[in-house]
């Protein structure tokens, strides 16, 4: 069992490289709201600010390149505070949304990583 | 060879770099889902204000000199608006907490338990319609004994969800939680020993009290708690 998950380790890896290597979640940012998007369907282009740290030409670039490779539809919908800019994800968003999760579900645990991530 | 080795470090640094988005996602997401719970304690509040409260102060109105059926038809349809609302914010809120918990699952190499939602979504749905239902007929006090008891039920799955979302649960959702279980528990109580319905009345009112409190704070109060994370 255990040598079964030591072999089977590498697989992931390289397909997380592949994902990676495509264009449109090169970067960690949009990977970052495409998990975002995957789980909560829309966000605001104020929540997706908050979540990305970013500054708001940034995100509009990052959105227009996940916009551009359809995996999500950003629009302007009419609220009661006012006019609001929304980020949707499409279908082909939550495929991808789907292959990210069984990407990160499959990799190998370390616990080294969790460390100085939380620290 | 060399080229090898440096794909393979690279492929490292993604799995590292996923992980670390993942749970920069998770940190953002506690925030977020906290005000997003105030809409669900806010419906809640208002559903039971009209299961239990309303045709109280209602007896004390000429609404009492209504018809029977017409006093029946009047309050199993604001039940039934108010139900219907408040079972679709549970199961887009509850969703939204079982997609944030895989994510959650996924980053730290859990087994997610994906396949029991939709059992769980069944049997909140069937504990709050029997309960509704239960609660319109009005007639006795078995019939608010169901309602208790439906209403007990949604708390325990309340804690449930709470938790997959959260992990740990925030202080106006275990406040929440425990006014619901408290004032089922007290309404068993005023309705099997005490003079009903007044105990009734108070123990429900003072969770409407909380849960409106609990809404107050999750969309108000928990913004600045969640960003000084």
């Amino acid at each position: 069992m255990g040598e079964e998950g030591a072999s089977a380790a590498p697989e992931p890896l390289e397909s997380l490289g592949e994902q990676f290597s495509q264009e449109e979640l090169r970067s960690s940012t949009r990977v970052l709201i495409m998990l975002s998007l995957g789980v909560n369907r829309r966000m605001s282009f104020v929540a997706l600010l908050r979540l990305s740290h970013c500054a708001k030409g940034s995100l509009s670039y990052h959105l227009k390149q996940l916009e551009a490779a359809g995996l999500i539809r950003v629009s302007t919908v009419f609220t009661l505070g006012g006019p609001r800019v929304v980020a949707d994800i499409t279908e082909k968003g939550r495929a991808r949304f789907g292959e990210l999760m069984d990407e990160l579900q499959r990799l190998p645990i370390d616990h080294g990583a969790t460390e100085s991530v939380s620290s | 060879m060399q080229e090898d080795s440096f794909s393979n470090s690279k492929e490292e640094s993604n799995s590292t770099d996923l992980r670390a988005t993942a749970r920069e996602f998770l940190e953002f997401q506690r925030g977020f889902l906290r005000r997003r719970w105030a809409p669900y304690y806010s419906i809640w509040a208002c559903a039971v204000t009209a299961y239990f409260l309303v045709p109280f102060v209602l007896g004390f109105t000429p609404f009492s000199t209504w018809p029977q059926w017409a006093r029946l038809a009047t309050l199993a349809g604001v039940d039934l608006v108010l139900t219907a609302t408040a079972l679709a914010i549970t199961v887009l809120l509850w969703g939204l907490a079982a997609r944030t918990s895989e994510v959650r699952d996924a980053a730290e190499g859990r087994l997610s338990l994906t396949g029991t939602r939709n059992l769980i979504r069944f049997a909140i749905v069937l504990a709050v319609v029997v309960g509704s239902i239960a609660i319109s007929t009005r007639s006795d006090f078995a019939s608010l004994l169901v309602g208790d008891t439906s209403l007990l039920v949604l708390s325990l799955f309340l804690i449930l969800h709470l938790r997959r979302a959260f992990q740990p649960i925030p202080f106006e959702g275990w406040l929440a939680a425990a006014s619901f279980i408290g004032a089922a528990a007290l309404s068993y109580v005023s309705l099997l020993l005490l003079d009903y319905p007044f105990g009734h009345v108070v123990a429900w009112s003072a969770a409407i009290v909380v849960w409106l409190g609990c809404a107050a704070f999750a969309r108000f109060g928990a913004r600045d708690a969640a960003e000084d994370l």
